[in-house]
């Protein structure tokens, strides 16, 4: 049953406080949805949250139909849902590929053969250096890597973490154009991003979260040629 | 010349014992952030245990090491699963470093009770630790040679393990960075056992190829563990390799102090290691600083 | 209280916060139970042994607390001390035939003194490394004590002398007992006014949060070097009685496993509590005498205790009795179903103008903070790249920027918290720039936290009292001793204190643990701690984090009072723009670690670089 994605009533709290203060969230298959928002807004939050790195307090995480919120984070690696990580999060002191060999971890050595033919061809610097430490790549580098983890593991629910962090805005640019080529085109995506702009024009449909509340859910359409016109729903000033 | 060959080759044999439990701490550190105090005790219980097989129960040698190692692997598992497991989710260390002090008592009583507190002769195949050939002036013992030869067989599969294999890939990646071998689909339940089980059976072959050389007694392994403990300092807790490189540094420096210096300066060299260590490059000696990690 | 003469009641009298007092009413329990046994000490003779070990095991114990329950340090080596004591006593007997005059005092000195040394590696490593050292340092001084023959007399061990005072000889049994009891009362005594007095605070503050300890000006590094040498000297006393229980002094009987089992009984008992040494002390020495066969299975029964302990009372046998009680006491007010709020009385005057804030206010503009060319790298990444600024006196400003943008890194770069931050930092006068974080404190920096670094464990009024640890003066010595000053100036602070709460809406929760509060009370908590710093320039880091907006104004409008009352400074970090506009006379806006725009919040907000590196255009 493919349903996508379904978040209803999300709470998720660390300790007595309370983050996400009661979210629901839709994302149909093969749809490219945007969770956007100012930093400190909760939207990591969220993303780690549907990973199974957090549990929720109340409310409930479905996929196609599968409740899998607070389940542990290896069985949805193994249900195809794949984060590509805030600030990239690569492994710096193991080498490129074996960062790429880590997102086939429990799975047939053949993908890998597969995955790394892909990788390498999209990426052809990541060939060049594969035997490098990861730590010592540069910034635009490791996203090439951390999507390349995420390319190798086939996801079927795609979640990119803000892949604007840190990188030059034209490196970005560049990131987002790629998006379609690199992953297919069933792939279910929820994309986190501060920078609106760019998600905008990659994304059908959107979300604006502020103090862990949605207060903003349209087309993409409607704003891709005036992003200015969030800047109250981000900023919460006319 | 050939004394300071002896020598040498004294710390060396000693060293060898430091680097392998200087190893098995590092190898939990590395991954779960704890340090496991019940190490040397567990190690000595191996022993033991490989000596009852074989005396006792006059079962093989060879066998009685094996099933010695089974039940170690198995005790291990028992030990993680109800102890440490429980208190992980915690987040805070204190509880399972005070755990495996509960534990290192426990097992401490338990090795008394069966075993006895006198000193046994762990007896090994045809008496070679009896052996000693003598080259020219130099005197080589022949289970000292089994002792390394065990050592470099036991580096080699832990470096096996740890390098080739998929679940060695999967335990890197999660010491370097938890949260990110989870989205990776690296199990941490998975990762914290093998990494306690790995680290016992490194421990138990080091009690058990070590016994004949110390003698089965209450608590043998401890000083081992001690020192191995300051080796891993030595070598910088990140670091597999340090440790072991520190290990037969410590080895070698204890063999030469005992030679020349009072015995209570000997006697206090570990310490007194850890204390210049700490002085002077708290990140150990064979890694470089990582800023962001504290010693 | 007729409401005809009214009068300015202080917010601590309103509050019912019991003042600090020279005795409390454990002290008197704690003498009648000691009274008891001293009195009973000549009946029960036979068991003699036991209650002595008994008391000296406490009186370790209550050693350990001042080390391992108040500064948290994990200590496996803190009978070294025991054992020094132990050889200090049969040397001093036998080779100088002193009596306990000599003996006591030396102790404590000798080991105070290596106490100092032994706790430098706790500066140098975390708390894991730190238990593994100390565990080393007791394994290798036995060896060390059996190799140094002159000292110890080796495997065979030394005689000790004669029990006696000033020449006045003593027979052991009952008077032994009774000597013992006045220095465990002695002991009790010292190690209870630490925790009632600002080094025990400290102590508490740097176990459950060092960085903000560092960050109230609290010298942490000599906090835990002292912690040691007390720790050691109190449990050099213990030693000496040891001694002289055992009439002889082995090196064997003081390893690893001796002090294993010393944690152990503290943990067991509640390491945090006077009371949990006694119980602790009692558990592990009376549990023997039950039968001989419990001796051959001590490993095992205190291995399992411990072990049982840590899976489901990690707060030993007197947590469970306090849990209890708090269970008691919360159902006992939802039964009464008071509110809260009309236990506290109503003042006819403003906290601001109470005696005792009024005395701290000042005229003086402070905060004029100078930041030049601050830059700090990571790896080769420039968080913050070459920012300049100047903030007048008194100013409240706004630091803004997007996710990366260096603002946080900046603010660490001002207060300490960051390695590596190049440029100059002058704050009234006064350059900072690479001093330790609490001589930043000390020089008028104060701050609050993210993710708020609150000392879990300690209750409301005891945060302010830690911010206001460097205005309440009284030496270290004294307060061992409770001396008369000390006590002024802890009422002095108290009162302060309560008048802190009270202008920050926090009086009525004044003995709340923190983490049982809501997030926005915990919030201002925080504030209040930093504010009781009496800062020059107080830095907030996020203070609406999480909050609704409502709430985070009101917040910050009492922040701005007091900050005004004080003639403070203040800078804001914030991802609220709407708030950070509605308080702020100035914003510097950052972006890629470099300043894009600074100026009031009408020019920054419709500033287009601003708006674009929000939104991304």
């Amino acid at each position: 049953m493919m349903t996508g994605l379904e978040i209803t009533n999300l709470k998720v709290g660390y300790s007595r406080n309370e983050v996400i203060h009661g979210l629901d969230i839709k994302v149909n298959p093969g749809e490219k949805v945007a969770l956007l928002g100012a930093n400190g807004a909760g939207k990591s939050t969220v993303l780690r949250t549907i990973s199974g790195l957090l549990n929720p307090t109340e409310g409930s995480i479905t996929f196609n139909g599968e409740e899998i919120g607070g389940s542990n984070p290896a069985t949805l690696v193994d249900m195809g849902i794949i984060q590509v990580p805030e600030g990239r999060r690569v492994f710096p002191g193991l080498n490129v590929e074996d960062n790429l060999k880590v997102a086939n971890y429990g799975k047939s050595p053949d993908l890998l053969e597969e995955g790394l033919e892909t990788v390498y061809r999209k990426f052809p610097i990541l060939e060049e250096r594969r035997k490098q430490a990861a730590g010592l790549l540069s910034g635009g580098q490791q996203q090439m890597l951390s999507l390349s983890r995420a390319i190798i593991a086939k996801p079927k629910l795609l979640l990119i973490d803000e892949m604007s962090l840190g990188l030059a805005p034209l490196l970005v640019k560049d990131f987002y154009e790629q998006l379609a080529d690199l992953f297919s085109e069933d792939v279910t995506l929820l994309l986190v991003e501060q920078n609106a702009g760019l998600a905008l024009k990659y994304c059908s449909r959107f979300y604006v979260l502020r103090n862990g509340e949605l207060v903003l859910e349209a087309n993409s359409e409607d704003y891709k040629d005036n992003p200015t016109a969030l800047q109250s729903a981000y900023l919460g000033v006319d | 010349m050939v004394d300071y060959i002896q020598i040498a080759w004294q710390g060396l044999v000693s060293g060898f014992a430091y680097a392998l439990i200087g190893l098995a701490l590092v190898m939990v550190y590395k991954t779960a952030r704890i340090l496991n105090f019940a190490a040397g005790t567990m190690a000595g219980i191996s022993g033991f245990l490989a000596h009852w097989w074989a005396a006792e129960n006059d079962m093989p040698f060879a066998l009685a090491i094996i099933f010695a190692l089974i039940m170690t692997a198995v005790g291990t598992y028992v030990i993680e699963r109800l102890t440490v497991r429980p208190l992980i989710k915690l987040g805070d260390f204190l509880p399972i470093v005070i755990m495996t002090l509960g534990v290192e008592e426990l097992l401490a009583n338990v090795s008394l009770l069966w075993w006895g507190g006198s000193a046994q002769r762990y007896r090994v195949p045809g008496d070679i630790d009896r052996i000693n050939w003598i080259i020219g002036d130099f005197r080589l013992n022949a289970w000292h040679v089994v002792v390394a030869g065990t050592t470099f067989a036991t580096l080699s599969i832990v470096g096996y393990v740890i390098n080739q294999t998929e679940l060695g890939l999967g335990m890197k990646a999660f010491a370097e960075d938890q949260d990110a071998a989870k989205l990776m689909g690296v199990k941490e339940s998975t990762v914290s056992i093998w990494t306690w089980v790995l680290s016992a059976l490194v421990g138990g072959v080091t009690g058990i190829v070590y016994a004949p050389v110390l003698f089965l007694q209450q608590d043998y392994m401890n000083i081992i563990f001690i020192k191995g403990f300051v080796a891993a300092i030595l070598g910088g807790f990140l670091s597999l390799s340090g440790g072991v490189a520190g290990g037969l540094l410590l080895g070698e420096l204890e063999a030469f102090t005992i030679k020349w210096a009072p015995r209570e300066f000997a006697a206090a060299l570990p310490v007194v290691i850890v204390f210049i260590v700490l002085l002077i490059r708290p990140h150990g000696l064979f890694t470089r600083e990582k800023g962001h990690e504290r010693v | 209280m007729s409401t005809d003469n009214q009068q300015a009641q202080t917010a601590l009298e309103r509050a019912k916060i019991p003042l600090p007092r020279f005795l409390k009413k454990n002290h008197y329990f704690g003498f009648l139970g000691i009274l008891l046994v001293y009195l009973l000490a000549g009946t029960y003779s036979a068991y003699s042994l036991t209650i002595m070990s008994t008391i000296i095991f406490a009186i370790i114990g209550a050693s350990l607390i001042v080390v391992f329950g108040m500064a948290g340090q994990l200590t496996l080596g803190h009978t070294i001390f025991v054992a020094g004591g132990v050889f200090l006593s049969a040397n001093i007997t036998m080779e100088w035939s002193r009596g306990l005059e000599t003996e006591l005092p030396i102790a404590f000195a000798a080991m105070f003194i290596l106490g100092l040394i032994v706790g430098f590696p706790s500066l140098r490593v975390n708390e894991l490394y730190l238990a593994l050292a100390t565990f080393a340092v007791a394994f290798v001084g036995v060896q060390v004590l059996f190799e140094w023959e002159q000292f110890t007399g080796g495997g065979s061990g030394k005689p000790v002398g004669k029990l006696e005072f000033f020449g006045r000889e003593f027979s052991r049994g009952p008077t032994l007992v009774r000597i013992a009891l006045i220095i465990m009362l002695f002991t009790f005594w010292v190690v209870g006014n630490f925790q009632d007095g600002r080094t025990g605070r400290a102590w508490n503050a740097l176990r459950t949060s060092e960085t903000a300890a560092r960050a109230s000006g609290l010298p942490v590094a000599w906090l835990k070097i002292l912690c040691f040498a007390i720790g050691g000297g109190l449990a050099a006393l213990g030693g000496v009685l040891y001694a002289h229980t055992l009439r002889f002094a082995i090196p064997e009987n003081y390893g690893v496993n001796l002090s294993i089992i010393v944690v152990l009984a503290l943990i067991i008992g509640g390491k945090h509590r006077l009371m949990g040494a006694v119980l602790g002390a009692a558990y592990v020495k009376w549990l023997p005498e039950l039968s001989r066969d419990v001796q051959e299975y001590e490993g095992l029964i205190y291995g399992g205790t411990l072990i049982i302990l840590t899976l489901i009372a990690p707060d030993g046998l007197v947590g469970m009795f306090e849990w209890a009680a708090e269970r008691i006491k919360s159902y006992k007010k939802s039964q009464d179903g008071e509110d809260l709020d009309s236990k506290i009385a109503a003042s006819n005057t403003t906290p601001l103008k109470s005696e005792y804030l009024s005395s701290i206010g000042s005229d003086t503009s402070r905060g004029h903070l100078v930041v030049n060319n601050a830059a700090v790298a990571f790896g080769g990444v420039k968080a913050v790249d070459d920012v300049s600024f100047e903030i007048p006196a008194g100013a409240v400003t706004g630091l803004i920027g997007s996710n990366g943008a260096g603002k946080t890194t900046l603010f660490n770069a001002i207060t300490g918290h960051v390695k590596g931050a190049t440029g100059e930092f002058i704050l009234d006068g006064k350059s900072v720039s690479g001093k330790p974080i609490h001589i930043r404190a000390l020089a008028g920096i104060g701050r609050t936290f993210q993710n708020l670094n609150l000392h879990d464990d300690l209750n409301v009024l005891e945060h302010a009292l830690i911010g206001l640890d460097r205005t309440t003066n009284y030496s270290r010595i004294s307060e061992s001793f409770r001396l008369p000053w000390v006590l002024r100036e802890e009422k002095k602070a108290h009162f302060i204190a309560a008048e802190l709460l009270d202008h920050m809406d926090l009086l009525e929760y004044w003995d709340e643990k923190v983490e049982d509060l809501p997030y926005g009370l915990q919030k201002r908590v925080d504030v209040v701690r930093a504010l009781a710093s009496n800062p020059g320039i107080l830095l907030l880091d996020e203070p609406a984090a999480g909050l609704p907006t409502a709430e985070a104004l009101e917040m910050m409008q009492k922040v701005q009072e007091y900050a005004k009352h004080i003639s403070a400074g203040v800078l804001i970090i914030e991802h609220n723009v709407e708030l950070v506009a509605d308080v702020s006379e100035r914003i510097i806006v950052l972006d890629a670690g470099k300043t894009i725009a600074d100026g009031t919040p009408e020019e920054v907000t419709r500033n287009e670089q601003v708006i674009a590196a929000y939104l991304g255009t």
